[in-house]
């Protein structure tokens, strides 16, 4: 049970590894961070890439929580404004639009249960062009950053 | 003769004001500059202002107030546990700054102040901090109590979407860090984004700096 249960994970590993193609849109890395216990809200990460033209991600479906939206982040100042992207996310034609953090988002409200460091859960993204796209969400722990770095390190002082 | 004497004084008025101003300028510069690099911030409270005073509960239950944490500089975050992405960026950052400070972290107390009460009980709050650091302490309390702390350091928050619909609706809100030392006095801020590095350098930073005028 044990041995089998190991394949099961090494076999999604792989799986979501391979990143998931339609109609020359490639989706990646998508990954997204522990929330805990009673949290009732998450937020997924991901790269899209277009190999051919220009399309538009317009939803996102997931039976983790009661609704899905895709999200972005407005700066006024110091001041950070969640809201709902209206008329969905660009990807250019033979180029890349990211979902990361403090920018675009995956927003999942009403989650039926937390998401757990180290386990994955599917995603389906829909696009005007290419149409729905699975991939799988990797959950990392609740501070991760997917490899980015922050941007006020390297300050010069007198 | 004396309307060039008199050009001639205008014009050393003239120097003297923009040697005045040249000089405000740069010392307002390297303050921002310091604390903010070249970005536009809003929303900035005046160094000195109080965070207290306050009576709120801890995410044990405890009450506490401006007093509750003695000796102690405070590293403050205002946020909310619906928030997916910018809060816990920072908490994360605040969180391997403590890391960092080595010996000096048992000078500093973390805290997470939810700027949604409604939402965020001591319950929710106590699985949210835990996730982040085991010193990170989280407060809730009153909204009137909230809206005292956030007016001093001038925090700016709002409800945005369906206020009706507690899981649907998000807090705008100002993402600076503050730094408040043991008499409840700003010291200094941190905008969003910043390293670890860099806030547990400033923090150790502030506190040589005090401890060597006392
Ligand atoms: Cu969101």
């Amino acid at each position: 049970m044990k041995k089998f249960t190991l394949a099961a994970v090494a076999l999604i590993a792989a799986v979501s590894a391979t990143p998931a193609f339609a109609g020359g849109i490639e989706v990646s890395d998508a990954w997204a961070r522990a929330s805990a216990k009673m949290a009732k809200a998450g937020a997924a990460f991901l790269t899209i890439k277009s190999t051919g033209g220009a399309d538009r991600l317009i939803a996102a479906k997931a039976g983790v929580s009661k609704k899905v939206e895709l999200h972005t982040h407005i700066k006024e100042g110091d001041i950070m404004k969640m809201r709902r992207i209206e008329g969905g996310i660009e990807v250019p034609a033979g180029g890349m639009a990211m979902l990361k953090p403090g920018g675009h988002h995956v927003m999942f409200m009403g989650l039926s249960a937390p998401f757990n460091e180290g386990t994955m859960f599917p995603l389906t993204l829909v696009f005007e062009k290419a149409g729905e796209i699975q991939t799988k969400v990797m959950v990392k722990k609740p501070g991760a950053m997917g490899g980015m770095k922050m941007e006020h390190g390297k300050m010069k002082h007198n | 003769m004396s309307s060039d004497a008199g050009n001639h004084n205008r014009q050393k008025q003239w120097g003297v004001g923009l040697l005045v101003l040249a000089f405000v300028s740069f010392g307002l510069y390297n303050y921002y500059q310091a604390v903010f690099c070249d970005e536009t911030i809003v929303g900035i409270p005046e160094l000195g202002a109080e965070i207290g005073p306050f009576h709120l509960s801890d995410h044990q239950g405890h009450s506490v107030t401006h007093h509750s944490y003695g000796e102690k500089y405070l590293l403050v975050s205002f946020g909310y546990t619906f928030c997916p992405d910018i809060c816990p960026t920072q908490l994360a950052s605040f969180s391997d700054a403590m890391d960092l400070l080595g010996d000096t972290a048992g000078q500093v107390q973390p805290l997470l102040i939810t700027l949604d009460p409604d939402r965020d009980n001591e319950e929710v709050l106590s699985h949210f901090v835990s996730a982040f650091h085991p010193k990170l302490i989280g407060l809730t309390g009153a909204e009137r109590e909230i809206a005292k702390v956030a007016s001093r350091l001038n925090v700016f928050y709002a409800k945005a979407g369906d206020e009706s619909d507690p899981e649907s609706y998000s807090v705008d809100h100002s993402t600076l860090g503050y730094l408040v030392d043991p008499h409840g006095k700003l010291l200094t801020v941190f905008p969003y984004g910043s390293t670890p590095e860099f806030v547990s350098e400033r923090i150790k930073q502030n506190i040589r700096e005090l401890e060597s005028k006392t």
